[in-house]
């Protein structure tokens, strides 16, 4: 045992003091923007003029003010579950992935993806389906032109795009079966998060994203990025805004929110089980491209729990050809709650096409063994680097173990 | 009627017993006191035993899904015939085979190996099997599992498996065996009697 428990012990008690000592502030901020949401729950041209006035102030900044924009719903307005269509068919796909690894016995990258098709009301065994897994370790899959090593983010993102590529072939196959509505689901946000690369790969990748949502939109499907647990603040941010008058908006104001410490899943706490909360439009640097294509991130936030004291808030991103869509929006919001609550909190679809991508520990133990055999078999020599061997030997060491 | 049909593979193993993966409880599969077999590829031996228990392990996902009990049929499919499920299934070892030589109703040298697949036998094999009864006395003193009952079940299986004109000698056969190996114990022989007693 390498850490000692014993000093992290008074640590601990003074976290939980602070978390105590705080809570009462932190309820009376909370209840200040509660108040706000209900202040400018309709005052749409209020918040436009505001939005528009903060987008002017961060034109000439590097600032990029990240938030939500209203639609046109009442903002501290509860939108009841809608009744889900009997029949229903989900379509949910999930990524794992091996990084490259320069301490590894080779450089190589691997990339699982899983789908399963769920038909609510079929009585029929949900279809699921991995492709073949995508082994890349050619030079040029490896280095770019200066011979530096592909980066885990843009691993992350061929990822994400081998996701939404088994969405589109499995609504392919579904389409042709059924009449019911399709649902397709990812895990997390919609949008490629390609901030980390490089500017002409950032151009490309979500190019090739975006081909992929036209060819979603044109299937006749509905989309849905689930965000379990978000930490997202943008509803604040505007709920800050809003707060500040007009010659106070600047970009140094913009910086300091006195809602730091909350998320927006306090500020909807006040959301009951099966309920969602007003459709916010994103707004942020770098979705001009998602605008141009009519792929407008809209998002809501939405209460999967059944249980009254229990609450559980997800954050739910979709396009703007399923937000602008009243019929479309309510077979969404009624599907995703369905799903849930077969788990109890969490879409069983997007649990099950996790499992079906996740690679285990063992799954990457076992091909390395058979790279280090292939590799045996080509008379090469490998080895794993100095570093990661001595690591091996003291990680497996039972005894420093609790 | 012969089904060679395959259970599941064999998890780990003694010479005594052994336990066998298997992913779903098929409509066929076996029950409670069949007689299965283990057929050892390279040297063309058989290892026969008895059932004793079958169990469902449990699995977290599952216990997810009773505990909100919103349980779609679609899930229950899905958890059933897409998911591992593990069921294991017990077997207690009560005899094997040679090659072509009788069968002979002990323990073998050797268990069975991990992987190796478990078939339930037909008819004639159990009759072939169950000419000798030396293996009453196996299940008898086999500790902790409920001997009696996976016996009773055997011998009821085996008693249905000879034609009508042989089924009562059969079960008078197993009986008076039985009387043999529990004369000392008159409340266990008769509560086993009183179960394989002929209708």
């Amino acid at each position: 045992m390498t850490l000692e428990l014993n000093q992290v012990a008074p640590q601990v008690r003074a976290m939980g003091r602070s978390l105590a000592e705080q809570k009462p502030a932190w309820d009376e901020t909370l209840q200040t923007a509660q108040s706000l949401l209900r202040q400018y729950s309709t005052q749409f041209t209020a918040l436009d003029d505001r939005l528009q006035h903060a987008e002017r102030v961060q034109q000439s900044q590097r600032f990029g003010w990240v938030g939500a924009a209203p639609t046109g719903e009442a903002l501290a307005e509860r939108y009841a579950l809608p009744s889900c269509p009997e029949q229903v068919t989900v379509i949910a796909s999930d990524g794992s992935q091996i990084l490259p690894d320069q301490h590894a016995i080779t450089l190589y990258y691997l990339i699982n993806t899983g789908s399963i098709v769920y038909q609510h009301g079929s009585n029929r065994k949900p279809e699921t389906y991995n492709p073949k897994p995508l082994l890349c370790f050619e030079l040029e899959d490896l280095v770019d032109e200066q011979g530096r090593l592909i980066s885990p983010s843009e691993v992350n993102v061929k990822r994400d795009i081998a996701e939404v590529e088994v969405l589109i072939d499995r609504v392919n196959v579904i389409n042709h079966n059924t009449t019911s509505s399709i649902v397709t689901l990812l895990d997390g946000q919609l949008t490629l998060r390609v901030i980390d690369l490089p500017f002409d790969q950032q151009q490309t990748y979500q190019d090739q994203y975006i081909a992929k949502l036209n060819t979603l939109s044109e299937s006749n499907v509905l989309l849905g990025g689930y965000i379990d647990r978000p930490r997202s603040t943008f509803v604040l941010a505007l709920m800050h805004l809003a707060s500040l008058e007009m010659n106070s908006i600047t970009e140094e104001n913009l910086r300091l929110s006195p809602f730091r410490h909350l998320t927006d899943r306090d500020l909807f706490n006040f959301l009951g089980p099966g309920e969602r909360s007003a459709i916010f439009s994103l707004k942020a640097k770098g979705l001009d491209k998602y605008n141009q294509a009519g792929h407008t991130i809209h998002f809501f936030y939405l209460n999967v729990s059944k249980n009254e004291t229990m609450p559980h808030l997800a954050r739910v991103e979709v396009p703007a050809w399923v937000a602008t869509n009243s019929l479309t929006l309510d077979i969404l919001h009624a599907t995703i709650v369905r799903q849930a609550r077969i788990t109890g909190s969490y879409p069983y679809v997007l649990a099950r096409a996790h499992e079906l991508a996740i690679i285990s520990t063992e799954e990457r133990e076992a091909v390395e063994m058979m790279l280090a055999i292939e590799m045996r078999r080509q008379g090469l020599s490998p080895s794993l680097s100095p570093k990661q061997f001595n690591k091996t030997l003291l990680g497996n060491r039972e005894s420093f173990k609790l | 009627m012969t089904s060679a049909l395959t259970i599941g593979w064999v998890l780990r193993a003694s010479t005594v017993g052994f336990t066998v993966g298997c992913r779903v409880l098929q409509p066929n599969a076996p029950q409670f006191g069949d007689l299965v077999k283990v057929p050892l590829p390279d040297d063309n031996t058989n290892i026969f035993g008895l059932i004793y228990n079958v169990q469902v392990q449990d699995d977290p996902a599952v216990r997810q899904l009773i505990l909100t009990g919103e349980m779609e049929p679609e899930a229950v499919l899905d958890q059933r015939e897409n998911r591992l499920v593990p069921i294991e299934i017990s077997v207690l070892v009560v005899g094997y085979q040679l090659g072509k030589t009788d069968i002979v109703q002990g323990l073998p040298p050797q268990p069975p190996l991990s992987l190796d697949m478990l078939i339930l036998c037909d008819d004639a094999e159990l009759r072939a099997f169950t000419k000798r009864l030396d293996y009453l006395r196996l299940v008898l003193n086999a500790a902790q599992i409920p001997a009696d009952e996976a016996l009773i079940a055997n011998l009821r299986r085996a008693a249905a498996a000879y034609p009508q004109e042989t089924r009562y000698q059969f079960l008078v056969s197993a009986g008076r065996e039985l009387a043999r190996l529990l004369n000392s114990d008159l409340v266990r022989l008769d509560s086993i009697l009183r179960r394989i007693k002929p209708e």
